[in-house]
Formats: C-alpha cells, sequence, structure tokens
C-alpha cells in the first residue's frame, strides 16, 4: 500500500488526508496543535500530535519511508520552508507544498518542493475562466500540456473529423467528443443525456451541441478560447 | 387568454418538442420562444427553452432561463439539476 504524510490539518491538509484514505492509502497526519488532533483522531487511521519542524519527531513518525508529503501549513511560512527542506533531507521522493504566494512558491522551489500549490488561487483561476468561457474546461496534464473541453464552434458543425485537420490547423489532438441525447421523460419534459464518444472515429461528424475534448500543447490555447 | 392562444402555445410546445428530441435545437427555440411571447412566466415552457438552449451550448442564456424557472416555480426538480450542472462546469 502507498503511504504518505499530510503535515498540517487545516481545511486543505484534512481534505488531502481524507481522499487519499478514500482511495485506499495509508495516511499519517501531523498537526502540532493538540485541539486539531482531537478533531480527527476518529476520522483518520493514524492522527500524532508533534512538531514537523523536528527532523528527530519526523524520522520517529517514520517520514522517511513515506512515497510522498504534502505540506499544508496555514500561516507559519518560516515552518513550512523548514519542514519541506527536512522531507527532501530525509529523501521523501515527492513533496508538495501548498504556498501563501508566489514569493513563498518561489523560496519552496528553490528548496526543492517538487510541486507547489496555491489552492485558493488555482479555484480562483478556475471559477474566472468558467465565468469567462462557459463551456470552456482546461487541465493541466504536463507542464506546456493541456487537455481542453471546447463547445463544438459552428465552424466544425456538420464536417467530419478528418476534414477538420484539427491536427495540422492547432497542432491538438481530438481524445473525445461528448454528445447530447435529446429525450422526453415520462413526464413529457424535455431532457438529454451525455454520450461520450471515445476515441472517436476520422469519420465522425460533429454536431451541434457537441463538446469536443483535445489535447494540444498550450501555446495553442488561445486558438481554442472563445471560438463560438 | 384566449383559448386560440393556448391553442397556440400547446402546438408551439408539441413543436419544439419534436424538434428538440431530433437534436433540432435552434427550431426547437424558435418554437419555445415564441409561446413564451404568450405566456412569459410558464415555468414548463422556460425550462423547455432552457434545454434546448442547453443543447445549441449556450450555458448563459439557459442558465439565466433555468433562473427563471426557479423564481416562478421554486420546487422545480429538473431546472434546479440542470442549474446545479451548469455552475459545476
Amino acid at each position: 500500500m502507498r503511504s504518505f504524510a499530510v503535515i498540517g490539518l487545516g481545511r486543505f491538509g484534512a481534505a488531502i488526508a481524507r481522499y487519499i484514505e478514500e482511495e485506499g492509502g495509508e495516511v499519517v497526519a501531523i498537526e502540532k496543535d493538540a485541539s486539531k488532533v482531537r478533531d480527527y483522531e476518529s476520522e483518520f487511521t493514524s492522527v500524532v500530535e508533534a512538531d514537523a519542524a523536528s527532523i528527530k519527531s519526523l524520522r520517529e513518525l517514520g517520514v522517511s519511508d513515506v512515497d510522498a508529503a504534502v505540506v499544508s501549513i496555514g500561516t507559519d511560512m518560516a515552518a513550512s520552508i523548514l519542514i519541506t527542506l527536512l522531507l527532501k533531507e530525509l529523501g521523501v521522493p515527492l513533496v508538495i507544498v501548498k504556498a501563501q504566494g508566489p514569493l513563498h512558491g518561489n523560496v519552496l522551489k528553490k528548496i526543492g518542493a517538487n510541486r507547489v500549490v496555491y489552492p485558493e488561487n488555482d479555484i480562483a483561476k478556475d471559477i474566472a475562466r468558467q465565468l469567462m468561457w462557459p463551456g470552456y474546461n482546461e487541465l493541466e496534464l504536463a507542464p506546456g500540456l493541456v487537455i481542453l473541453e471546447i463547445s463544438a464552434p459552428r465552424a466544425f458543425t456538420g464536417k467530419p473529423l478528418k476534414k477538420l485537420k484539427i491536427r495540422s490547423a492547432y497542432s491538438a489532438n481530438v481524445i473525445a467528443v461528448k454528445r447530447k441525447e435529446p429525450f422526453l421523460t415520462e413526464e413529457n419534459q424535455t431532457d438529454y443525456k451525455e454520450k461520450v464518444i471515445a476515441p472517436p472515429d476520422p469519420e465522425t461528424v460533429i454536431e451541434s451541441g457537441d463538446s469536443i475534448i483535445l489535447v494540444c500543447p498550450a501555446s495553442s490555447v488561445d486558438k481554442f478560447r472563445g471560438m463560438k | 387568454m384566449s383559448s386560440g392562444e393556448k391553442r397556440s402555445i400547446q402546438e408551439r410546445i408539441e413543436k419544439g418538442k419534436f424538434y428538440f428530441i431530433n437534436g433540432k435545437y435552434e427550431y426547437a427555440i424558435k418554437e419555445f420562444e415564441e409561446a413564451l411571447k404568450l405566456s412569459p412566466e410558464d415555468p414548463e415552457l422556460l425550462y423547455s427553452l432552457g434545454v434546448a438552449l442547453e443543447g445549441t451550448n449556450s450555458f448563459e442564456a439557459a442558465r439565466e432561463k433555468y433562473l427563471k424557472v426557479l423564481e416562478c416555480s421554486p420546487g422545480h426538480k429538473m431546472a434546479r439539476e440542470h442549474l446545479d450542472r451548469l455552475l459545476a462546469k
């Protein structure tokens, strides 16, 4: 079983620990605030009251053997930096750290954090994007590579994928088409189900109301944004 | 509302639904919009228009219709489901 350490049981840290356990992973949750430890000790398998800014404590808790650690310290930037450094010294292969802002994030990257996350900022970015571009979703797959979901533009409808030349024109590969299947309910109300065609055939004809899911370099994203 | 107007609304609704289930969302939208001119606060019509608008990926317009359905009929379960789905998009 894969094992993980979650350091700091604020809302973000607790949510991470909860999801890892739900997915069948083993978590040691470390928190120095006794009241938070009490709040979560009945929920999580292993919650320990300890100061993670001590290499001795981390060693004793077996943190050097975990597959990955998540550092989710509220406002104490110094503690989050020190703990990240200690985790890297202990040889934890993957250290993910919640940052307060860009400066904090830069320091974390410089001392070896494998991934720095800005949860509030990331969610705000997603919501702003959804508000600006309804029907448009973007997910970063790897640096410089994204999965996009776009509403099929009018110029695409009625044409088979092979004629759209999406690969040559947009440097993108279509991996799925989401299609609405309209029906009437027993109460005679209109509704629809969504069907996913994956992978689509080159002959698949794009219909009005389809959504197209594609993989493309981040540099191609602007070509798709706002297409109607 | 006269019986002629009622009949006209009913005909528009039926035609709209016919177009809808055949994937002709734009035609369905026209029928529902025409019917709404005669009965602007009918929750079922507003809902049907919302679903047809969603069919064309006009999410903002669909969202407005669902909100209006819930103003007129706060317990409208289907409108609530569609609105929640749109808000999660």
